[in-house]
């Protein structure tokens, strides 16, 4: 029943569907239940994660850290115990120093204010500080941790999560096969993006920025227009 | 801009890549150092506003109006304030409340380029000199933050500028004593003088390799280490520069801004110019649209005018239906006929068509002007423009009819239609005075202000006030307990349009 409901659009204070008898069902961002039903907080589109969480997905500005996101932030201030990170959501986050693949009290990471760094959300709440960790739940680095040079792109959550889900964002696999490069994807909409020149960086932003609008068939040939004229 | 907030805060990733894309001549949107974004503008129908957009930044400017005392020591220029709000929606670093540094900065900027430059005729805004002078406020709300907010308010202010219109004013009476302003609906608003089109152009400059960009976006103008500002107009005179705080740039580096911000100029005024024209366009054709649908009436735009009732579609108020320029026969006969029209067959046909008949005449060519190029059609063109030939004659003929007319109809009419007369009588009222003054030899009756019942004992007129009341109800859209509005009507517009050339004849 909860699939049957995905993709639909809902204003504020919508009843987006009754509560089954049986079975769970997890909310996450913007629903709550209301009288035995599920009840929208604010407009969008009933979406639900990889693990079956059930959110609604809108158009905004500022982001709203959820439990689980994955998010590029930047160092904004260096404490004894932890880093300030701002992650363009209402407040900033907290980063313990400990938090990192290998570090111990002597052997802090080496990371400064301005320092892009790719974590993930382990909590949070509505009226507190979200706490990150550059490592996974067993202790890996997996690919979070300091990102060293390239550019970050700006772009909408919905975005993000498209670029982040599988199968791969049809314009990720059409710039894949012409070009070479790399990205870390913030669902607090930030992209990190690394290339050997600058031109291809920009090249490839823009591409991924045009390509939110459009339907596969049209992202394909937008790149394949991008791509030639390049080289 | 500074960069105190945390929000406007980028990562010392992005400042060198940004560095380094412009060692190979590419910026973060793929534009070169020396391009600019196309602005696009948007006006609004109530002549008041324009949204601009430059790129993903956009900007709302506002103009009002309002008459004022001037300042003591310039007595006959109107002032010019203008106001900017950077809007919590345009970006998370702005907070709401009281205008910041930065936002100050950008109105006082945009007062040195549009009013101490001399753009605007602050003169033209004098109304009685020393003691009303129309005073101009200019709101810029920032929409949306993509960079250079300097530049796209000081374009919105000056479109708003030249898309405003102020409504017209007639001074009467001795010395000024009396000032009437006219609704739109009357007579139509004027716009500004304005003499020269200053456009304001940004350029953010860079420590690394004294390297500056061309309208920067926000990460741009977060990661430069200082900016400076041209207003330049099309006739490549320089208006204002503001070079504030930051690195500093060479003469040579300068010069280049100012031939770029020359250039910027031209281009962006001839957009300007080209979407004034197209919303010209629009303006005409929502007001032909607006005249032609009258509330509680068929939709074949017919338009009864009864003098001294407001049209409740916001179109004219009637001042004349008559438009009886020199007819000797009475307006106010004329009046009472027309709004008899539709309570029952006219009996005053003849002349009542030919009075009409002048004033759709002389503004038939008016209104075929402006509806060519609204593309109005023939059948709605004929009821709607008689109702407009006699608005537009108030405007159009001299001042003496349009008082006698005022004065007539607020006597005629002025005991049974009050409400939907007060603002038309507050209108005719100080033209009264002056009516008895000014008509001299031409004045149709003894005196200035009338008792109620004097129209209607004038000349041919057999109108008695429940009809009028009739009618009143018919235009306020309430069932009347009359004739059905439907039937007599076309016969007036029927009766106009063949009439036409009878003019002369009952001249």
């Amino acid at each position: 029943m909860a699939a049957a409901a995905l993709g639909k659009v809902v204003g504020p204070g919508d009843k987006v569907l009754g509560v089954p008898e049986q079975g769970t069902l997890r909310l996450s961002a913007g629903l709550t239940t209301h009288d035995g039903a599920v009840t929208s907080l604010k407009g969008g589109v009933l979406k639900s994660t990889r693990t079956g969480q059930l959110f609604l997905e809108g158009r905004q500005k500022r982001y709203i850290p959820a439990e689980g996101d994955v998010v590029v932030g930047v160092i904004s201030d260096k404490h004894s115990e932890n880093f300030t990170v701002d992650i363009g959501g209402p407040f900033n986050a907290v980063l313990p120093q400990l938090s990192f693949e290998g570090a111990t009290r002597r052997n802090r990471p080496n990371l400064h204010p301005g320092d892009l760094v790719y974590a993930r959300v382990v909590t949070a709440h509505r009226d507190t500080d979200p706490v990150l960790s550059c490592m996974d739940s067993a202790g890996r680095a997996s690919g979070f941790g300091h990102l060293k040079e390239g550019m970050v792109l700006s772009c909408s959550s919905a975005l993000a999560r498209q670029l982040l889900g599988s199968p791969t964002a049809p314009v990720l696999e059409a710039l894949g096969s012409g070009l070479q490069f790399e990205l870390a994807v913030g669902l607090n909409g930030r992209v990190w993006l690394s290339a050997p020149t600058a031109a291809t960086c920009v090249v490839v932003a823009n591409a991924i920025s045009e390509s939110e609008f459009r339907t596969p068939a049209q992202v394909r040939t937008m790149v394949a227009r991008v791509l030639s004229r390049l080289g | 801009m500074s960069q105190r907030d945390a929000d406007s805060f980028i990562s010392k990733n992005e400042r060198e890549f940004i560095l380094k894309a412009l060692a190979e001549d590419v910026r973060l949107d793929g534009r070169r150092p020396n391009d600019m974004r196309k602005p696009k503008f948007q006006f609004s129908l109530d002549d008041r506003s324009c949204t601009v957009a430059q790129g993903s930044t956009r900007v709302m400017a506002v103009v009002s109006a309002a008459l004022e005392a001037p300042y003591p020591d310039r007595p006959s220029e109107g002032p010019l304030r203008f106001n900017v709000e950077f809007s919590p929606m345009a970006s998370p670093a702005f907070e709401p409340g009281k205008p910041g540094e930065d936002a100050i900065q950008v109105a006082r900027l945009i007062e040195r380029g549009l009013r101490q430059s001399g753009a605007v005729d602050q003169e033209a805004l004098c109304v009685v000199a020393g003691r009303k002078v129309w005073a101009l406020r200019v709101d810029c709300h920032v929409l949306d933050h993509g960079g250079n907010l300097l530049d796209c308010c000081f374009l919105a202010a000056l479109a708003a500028l030249m898309a405003f219109r102020k409504p017209e004013v007639e001074v009467g009476g001795e010395s000024g004593s009396e000032i009437i302003v006219h609704p739109p609906e009357v007579r139509e608003p004027v716009p500004l003088t304005i003499h020269h089109l200053p456009v304001a152009v940004t350029f953010a400059l860079f420590q690394a390799g004294d390297m500056l960009v061309a309208d920067p976006t926000w990460k741009e103008e977060a990661a430069a280490a200082g900016s400076c500002t041209v207003v330049m107009n099309p006739a490549q005179e320089v208006c204002c520069v503001h070079k504030a705080d930051g690195i500093g740039l060479s003469p040579e580096q300068f010069m280049r801004c100012v031939r770029l911000a020359g250039r910027q100029a031209e281009e962006v005024v001839a957009g300007l110019k080209k979407a004034l024209e197209g919303h010209e366009v629009a303006r005409v054709q929502a007001r032909v649209r607006r005249h032609q649908q009258v509330p509680g009436l068929p939709a074949e735009g017919r338009h009864v005018m009864i003098l001294g009732a407001k049209d409740p579609a916001g179109g004219a108020a009637p001042t004349t239906t008559a438009g009886s320029s020199a007819a000797a026969t009475a307006p106010a006969a004329t009046a009472a006929t027309v709004a008899r029209k539709p309570a029952s067959a006219a009996t005053d046909e003849v002349d009542e068509d030919a009075d009409i008949d002048d004033g759709t005449d002389e503004e038939e060519e008016e209104e075929q002007a402006a509806a060519a190029q609204a593309e109005a059609t023939a059948a709605s063109k004929g009821p709607g423009s008689s109702g407009r030939g006699s608005k537009a004659k108030a405007a159009a003929p001299p001042p003496d009819d349009d008082d006698e007319d005022d004065d007539m109809e607020d006597a005629g009419v002025g005991a049974k239609q009050m409400s939907a007369q007060k603002p038309k009588a507050k209108l005719a009222g100080p033209l009264v005075k002056p009516a008895g003054a000014k008509a001299g030899a031409g004045s149709k009756r003894g005196g200035g202000a009338t008792g109620g019942l004097q129209a209607n004992k004038r000349g041919k007129d057999n109108v008695g006030f429940d009809e009028l009341e009739a009618i009143a109800a018919v235009i306020a859209g309430v069932p009347a307990g009359g004739p059905a509005p439907g039937e007599p009507e076309p016969s007036l517009a029927a009766a106009v349009k063949p009439g036409k050339g009878r003019k002369s004849g009952a001249k």
